[in-house]
């Protein structure tokens, strides 16, 4: 062993001190890694928390899009209360701000053993955890004669951008007197309320710009969230103009037929002017890769981690998983993010994973200026989730017009809000 | 070659805290993390949602424990009140109330 000399000392002293200022170099080991596949509300809010909780972590955000566009107030661009733009958030603050490597890629294939993610681009990373936030896919077929190609011609809108255009312009073009219809599909989807808020505001476009037009929303569905809310606010607002449709009355679609532009149920069969077929969905592939969602189409995890049940070493967080009773909405998927972060540092620290919180809040427009919600706290208990008692619940069926007001103003707030939270 | 042992171990004692970017209550920074989704980064909110800057910790809690009773007036926070426990309500009342740079 040679003899430390002064200029030894010296020298390891500035390398510590180099050390301590640059925290994103750990001066005794690698930095860990961390792979953060999709940049929504689930997957860029993880990999921000990931980097406010430990600077030295290498975080990569993979998301193939340079630009995310939310589904959150995509219906408000529907009917021309929002411009897409308005919708439409950039990676760049992640970047700059937080220090996360974007990589603008699509995750092919998983090697759980290897902790390795293939690229859609041929290249591949290493990990030592993974975080899947990929959201969900339309499954294409589940509903007789809807593909991807049926779809541009009878939207389903449910993933921002090309599709809210392409229905937006449909609506514009089509002449008053026409008929509208909407398909919600059974349980679980992405955003319970979804297609009920999306129905309120086109019907709102109709009763403004096309009053003798009907829109009909034909449900697989018997019960739907905020139900108690809805119709009745659709029976003030909209009466004769939205009518919806439950399972057992008729509003299961079995079929559609793109060439004759029809929608079939049991019963009936439709030939709207516009339709907006909203489908059955499952995880995204790559949630789906190496028997993450074992053959369910949907992933379950040990909700204090969000790890996977299935492979140890990976995260899994958002639309892609099943985490009754939280639904799969943005709010969700922020939160989850959140506590999944705050346990990838802990684990990789070896340390104690924290008691998590996890919360809940969807707002929903029945009209610009007519707002509801829901909400829920919750806690986990053994590997369940479960709300606390006299948190889980929807805005009052019985409250005056200022409250529906201020919950419209909120709603808008909690846009700005959220998408503050995540891409800023 | 003692020298540079202490100063070894005076770094190596002082690391982890450097990576420890978020200080306080651990409790209230998870507790504020589900907050500020809709009062905004920090506690800041853009719009009709209340900011919760301007708050002391008294404030914030006082306010906590009337939502949950319903004895104050409102929109979504009768609900999540009652998902905190008093122990919830002080950790996350401090830790907004000690936030830097209010």
């Amino acid at each position: 062993m040679s003899v430390l000399t002064r200029r030894h000392v010296l020298g390891l002293i500035s390398g510590l001190t180099l050390a301590c200022v640059r925290p994103d170099r750990a001066w005794t080991q690698t930095p860990s890694r961390v792979v953060v596949v999709g940049g929504g509300f689930g997957g860029a809010t993880c990999a921000k928390y990931l980097r406010r909780a430990d600077p030295s972590l290498e975080v990569t955000l993979l998301e193939p899009h340079r630009q995310f566009v939310t589904c959150p107030f995509s219906n408000a661009v529907l009917v021309g209360l929002r411009d897409l733009a308005s919708v439409t958030h950039t990676y760049d603050d992640l970047r700059q701000r937080y220090g996360i490597r974007l990589v603008h890629a699509t995750a092919t294939a998983l090697d759980p053993a290897g902790h390795q993610v293939t690229l859609d681009d041929g290249n591949t990373l290493t990990y030592d955890r993974l975080v899947l936030s990929p959201g969900v896919e339309m499954q294409w077929g589940a509903l007789e004669g809807y593909d991807a190609a049926a779809s541009e011609r009878f939207p389903h809108a449910w993933q921002a951008g090309p599709q809210t255009l392409l229905l937006r312009r449909q609506l514009e073009a089509m002449e008053d007197g026409g008929l509208v219809v909407i398909t919600a599909p059974d349980n679980p989807y992405r955003c319970p309320p979804g297609p009920y808020e999306r129905a309120s505001l086109i019907a709102h476009y109709l009763k403004t710009h096309k009053p003798r037009s009907k829109l009909l929303l034909l449900d697989a569905k018997d019960t739907f969230t905020k139900q108690a809310l809805f119709r009745p606010a659709w029976a003030r607002l909209y009466p004769g103009l939205l009518e919806w449709v439950s399972g057992s009355q008729g509003g299961r679609v079995v079929r559609v037929d793109v060439p004759a532009g029809t929608v079939h149920t049991d019963f009936d069969e439709y030939k709207p002017a516009v339709a907006n077929i909203i489908p059955p969905q499952r995880a995204a592939a790559i949630a789906r890769a190496a028997g993450l969602d074992d053959g369910k189409g949907w992933c379950s995890v040990h909700p204090r981690t969000f790890e996977s049940t299935v492979h140890a070493g990976i995260h899994l967080l958002g639309d892609a998983i099943i985490a009754t009773p939280m639904p799969k909405s943005a709010f969700s998927a922020n939160n989850q993010a959140k506590v999944c972060a705050a346990a990838v540092v802990a684990l990789l620290r070896g340390a104690a994973v924290a008691e998590p919180i996890l919360m809940n809040t969807c707002y929903s427009l029945v009209a610009p200026d007519y707002g509801i919600s829901i909400a829920a706290v919750y806690r986990v208990a053994g590997d369940k989730i479960a709300a606390v008692e006299g948190s889980e619940g929807i805005s009052p069926v019985d409250a005056p017009d200022e409250v529906r007001q201020r919950e419209a103003e909120y709603t808008q707030s909690w846009y700005a809000n959220i998408t503050a939270d995540v891409f800023t | 070659m003692r020298t540079l042992m202490r100063v070894l171990l005076i770094v190596t004692l002082w690391l982890p805290g450097i990576v420890a970017a978020e200080t306080g209550s651990a409790r209230g920074a998870a507790l504020a993390h589900a907050c500020v989704t809709c009062h905004g980064p920090e506690g800041r909110s853009q719009g009709a949602i209340p900011s919760l800057t301007t708050l002391s910790s008294a404030d914030i809690t006082t306010a906590l424990q009337a939502f949950r009773a319903e004895t104050r007036p409102s929109t979504v926070m009768h609900r999540i009140a009652k998902g905190l426990d008093d122990a919830d309500i002080t950790a996350v009342a401090t830790y907004f109330a000690t936030l830097p740079g209010r």
